[in-house]
């Protein structure tokens, strides 16, 4: 059977996108946002996650989000990095919303004679909106940032750390390993649903126990550790041919006065949250 | 049992790598668990990759892993992910420990007495002070309870009043009666289920206490299974830091060499990797090595770099100073596990301690990659990878440079580039340079070549004679043709091969900034029992020419049919062969992946096995890990064709083989299309090599199809 391609008003065949969600990837190009230290911003979505947890009121969400819009206004993200969900997610919101909207309670409203309770949906979009806050600041440190920064950041930050001999050094160096062997796990793990696609389904037992039903994902994740392992083993003699661990980054950015005018713009919304009405 | 870790100082290489890579896969398995609700319970598999770290690797180490995991599940999806990190942490922690020392399961669970209490204490702890998240928590799933039970009594209702109605409908009463009786009675469940909500939500930090102490009890129990079913399988792989030798002290001068009758044997090993080794490296020269897999080139390119013989002796004026500056460096196999930097310019200073005197620029532009300083390495070919590792051994000024296979798994255009640069080094520098290979077109340029085979120096006028009939014992090809199970050919593919792709076009991240067009219209169309080499370099788009062929991507526009109909309803019908076979082999031992491949019975699994040179009897118990990296290329190919595919597609099936591996491989698939009838694929970077199995070529730039054309193939 030949499925047509679904076509456009205008006649073209429309381009197939497919749900993504594009996290920890830089969109290249020049703002003050990108110009920004990489630990300043780690630090201003700490501070924010911690203000939103404690204040998950509508005046501290919204706050917070017209923060993090502006910032994604001043940082030129385009509309086409939003994370693009697929059609199931929409459901589940849906669903999960009605059934919490169903429970009522105050505040209510009436129109004519039906009277509506929406402390139930009240409460639920609160719930979401802290979500999808703080998703959406962390994103936008992927999207500003380059990942060669990161480390580097993570290493400047703990540094008084040195004082009580933390071996700081050493765990700015896994990260900034984990930054770099992330790629290529993203490529191997495609690789390896690719190849379990290319497979027959295997045979469901009617009835499965716990062991049956973990034998399979066992299988794939010691394909996927076995290569990991191996990868292991060559960046470790990459290192030695290096002579061991040193430097991990070639320039490192240090914060400067607008990482300093930032952080207090981050700390004013801070504050103006837990003072706003409802906090 | 590994044995156990070095119990104090800094991490070295090997733990820290082990610690960072398994980092990124808990990392990895947490944000798919994360973001796809339907896979969630995939994020409790990241207690595996930690409880490895934990098994072959001291606490310092884990600790490393779970620090790196942390920040980056942070900078991916924030504070909810870290929290699953941190747990997946202890828990693999104990129970990796546990497994490497041995302890019993009854001191796991104790220990699990003490950490889950505490790990309660810090989340009634953390709720505590999180007070409004908690109450908003806790309102939240007080209302969907209760929208739930509304929901229930509403079409309970609906149900009473349907139930009327239809009862004064004659002869519909018994109906009614009957259903009515197989719907449950809201009644005395519903209000128990009330009252256990009610009374959860009131005392939560009893409840919240209670979930966590079960939740953890029981997660180390599936913890303590789940490793253990892991462990006893990696257990095969035994990874070495190969280079990890002890430190030479003193000046650094690793040239003029001299080797006096080096050997070496592996421990444990029942052979010597190298025997009887005396040959001179003297300073400024180019000196070649050739050799095929497993004849100790590579052993005596790691003697060279410092390693220690187990008979014979190296002089040298100095220590040979791995990494030092004025000692040895090494560029390596593997383009993309050799680069540690996530950008061009810090992989050149990556590990250096004062980067002042280095001149990235000059370096960069040296090596052919001029202002490339902020590109990340990720976004680089292999060829470009390879230069910027020649670029990071240039920055600590070596006098002896080796290269350890470095152009193996490069195109011929990189190999070329490389190779070239690698020449020139001696007369630019004065450092002397050591290229190892199996390609005897690379070596024109060295001005002394030596040949190894099994472990011996061979005179390379006399060796060069016997390339073409030199054989490779253990992996020895004697293309069976599969016809011993009587009847007709157990590989011959079901009719209607032919593969179509209409105006096939792919795009990347359609859409985004991240948009990355690969394929720009492709109509190609493979007849059946046909042989076709599509040729590109990097970019051409020709591995994503393969996925799509298998169906297993769908084309951002264009259509691919498989004798009629789109080949994405019919996955597997065309078989794909990945680079990376191990990828491809997803079970415990041979026959049992070859059964989860598709083979039906233990005749079937025998006769793909001997397709591609293999022996059932021999090899169906042997573990995946216990394989060479070329049987399991071989394996991965007979469970290909064990599903019995219309078309067969092979990406880069040549890279990384040696020239008898590659003589074998060609003598396979030309008996696998011509005398079984197959339709095969092969996607390559090189034109060379496949004239007996493709006679037809598609040349592929730029995601277009640029030449197509015909040639003439000898027949079976």
């Amino acid at each position: 059977m030949l499925t047509a391609p679904r076509r456009r008003r205008d006649g073209t065949e429309r381009e197939h996108r497919p749900a993504r969600l594009t996290l920890l990837r830089e969109i290249k190009v020049d703002s003050p946002v990108h110009q920004l230290w990489a630990g300043t911003k780690l630090l201003a979505v700490a501070a924010l996650s911690i203000t939103l947890s404690y204040f998950p009121s509508w005046g501290s969400i919204g706050l917070v989000v017209a923060l993090l819009l502006a910032t994604a206004a001043m940082a030129h993200i385009p509309r086409g990095a939003w994370p693009r969900p697929p059609r199931w997610f929409w459901i589940v919101l849906g669903i999960s919303g009605g059934l919490a909207s169903m429970a009522g309670h105050s505040p209510h409203l009436s129109v004519g004679r039906v009277t509506l309770g929406f402390g139930g949906l009240d409460a639920y979009c609160r719930f979401v909106g802290v979500s999808v806050a703080l998703l959406l600041a962390a994103a936008l440190v992927g999207w500003t940032t380059p990942l060669g920064e990161i480390a580097p950041a993570v290493s400047r930050l703990l540094g008084p750390l040195r004082w009580i001999r933390v071996p700081v050094d050493e765990a700015a160096v896994a990260v900034a390993l984990c930054v770099r062997s992330l790629p290529l796990l993203v490529d191997e793990m495609r690789t390896l649903v690719a190849a379990r696609r290319l497979r027959p389904a295997p045979p469901r037992p009617g009835r499965s126990t716990l062991q049956q039903l973990l034998d399979e994902p066992v299988d794939l994740l010691v394909a996927a550790l076995a290569v990991s392992m191996r990868r292991a083993g060559e960046l470790a003699e990459a290192i030695t041919a290096r002579g061991g661990t040193g430097l991990i980054a070639a320039r490192t950015r240090r914060p400067g006065w607008h990482d300093a005018l930032a952080l207090i713009v981050v700390a004013g919304a801070c504050f103006g949250a837990t003072q706003l009405p409802g906090s | 049992m590994p044995e156990e870790p070095r119990a104090t100082g800094p991490l070295r290489p090997i733990e820290l790598a082990t610690a960072a890579v398994m980092a990124g896969v808990s990392v990895a398995l947490t944000v798919i668990g994360w973001f796809l609700p339907h896979l969630g319970p995939v994020a409790a598999l990241a207690v595996v990759p930690l409880g490895v770290v934990a098994h072959r690797h001291r606490f310092r180490a884990l600790a490393a892993a779970a620090f790196a995991a942390s920040v980056v599940s942070f900078l991916v999806a924030g504070t909810g992910t870290v929290s699953n990190v941190v747990e997946c942490a202890i828990v693999g922690g104990l129970v990796g420990t546990a497994r490497r020392r041995g302890w019993p399961f009854a001191a796991v669970l104790a220990a699990t007495a003490l950490i889950a209490p505490a790990l309660a204490a810090v989340s009634v702890g953390l709720l505590a002070v999180f007070s409004a998240l908690r109450k908003l928590t806790i309102e939240q799933i007080r209302n969907s309870w209760d929208g739930l039970r509304k929901f229930g009594t509403g079409l309970d209702s609906a149900w009473h009043s349907l139930a009327n109605l239809l009862r004064g409908v004659p002869g519909l009463g018994a109906v009614v009666r009957w259903i009515g009786r197989q719907i449950p009675s809201p009644g005395g469940g519903a209000r128990w289920a009330d009252h256990v909500v009610a009374d959860s939500l009131r005392d939560w930090w009893l409840s919240v206490g209670l979930i966590v102490v079960l939740g953890t009890v029981w997660f180390t129990v599936l913890a303590w299974w789940l490793l253990g079913a892991v462990l006893e399988r990696l257990k095969w792989i035994r990874i070495a830091d190969r280079l990890a030798f002890p430190p030479d002290g003193g000046p650094v001068g690793p040239v003029p060499a001299k080797l006096c009758g080096v050997g070496y044997r592996y421990p444990g090993a029942e052979s010597d990797a190298l025997a009887g080794v005396s040959l001179e490296v003297g300073a400024g020269e180019i000196v070649a090595l050739l050799g095929d897999n497993g004849s100790g080139k590579s052993t005596l390119a790691r003697v060279l770099a410092g390693r220690p013989p187990t008979a014979g002796e190296v002089r040298r004026p100095g220590g040979a100073g791995l990494g030092k500056p004025g000692g040895t460096a090494m560029v390596m196999q593997h383009p993309e596990t050799q680069i540690l930097g996530v950008r061009v310019a810090d992989d050149v200073v990556w590990g250096l301690h004062d980067a002042s005197g280095v001149d990235v620029a000059g370096l960069l532009h040296t090596v052919g990659l001029p202002g490339m300083e902020d590109r990340e390495t990720s976004t680089l070919s292999g060829g470009e990878l390879q230069r910027l590792a020649v670029a990071a051994a240039l920055a600590r000024k070596p006098r002896l440079l080796i290269s350890d296979e470095s152009t193996a798994m490069v195109d011929a255009d990189g190999r070329e580039r490389l190779t070239a640069l690698l020449a020139d080094l001696p007369a630019r520098t004065g450092m002397t340079v050591v290229h190892v290979t199996h390609r005897r077109e690379e070596v024109a340029r060295a001005g002394r070549r030596f040949r190894l085979a099994a472990g011996r120096l061979v005179d390379e006028g006399r060796a060069g004679a016997d390339v073409g009939t030199s054989v490779h014992t253990n992996e020895a090809v004697s293309p069976d043709r599969g016809d011993g199970a009587g009847g007709g050919d157990p590989l011959s593919p079901a009719a209607g091969s032919r593969l179509e792709l209409r105006g096939v076009h792919h795009v990347y991240g359609a859409g985004s900034p991240w948009s990355q067009p690969a394929l720009a219209g492709i109509d190609l169309t493979v007849e059946a029992k046909e042989g076709v080499l599509i040729v590109g370099g990097n970019g051409s788009g020709k591995s994503t020419l393969a996925w799509i062929m298998a169906g297993v991507l769908r084309p951002s526009r264009g259509v691919v049919l498989l004798g009629g109909s789109p080949v994405a309803g019919q996955v597997g019908s065309v078989g794909l062969a990945f680079q990376h076979a191990r990828l491809q082999l997803q079970r415990a031992t041979v026959a049992r992946d070859m059964r989860a491949a598709g083979a039906s019975d233990d005749q079937a699994i025998g006769a793909a096995l001997s397709a591609v040179g293999l022996d059932m009897a021999q090899i169906g118990e042997r573990r995946i890990d216990q394989l060479s990296g070329g049987q399991q290329r071989r394996v991965a190919l007979a469970g290909i064709l064990a599903r019995r595919p219309k078309v067969l597609v092979l990406d880069e099936p040549m890279a990384g083989l040696d020239e008898p591996g590659q003589a074998a491989l060609v003598a396979l698939l030309a008996d696998l299309r011509l005398c079984h009838g197959l339709t095969i694929v092969v996607i390559s970077h090189d034109l060379e090599g496949m004239d007996r199995v493709c006679d037809r070529v598609v040349r592929l730039e730029r995601g277009l199809v640029v030449a197509d054309e015909t040639r003439t193939v000898a027949s079976c």
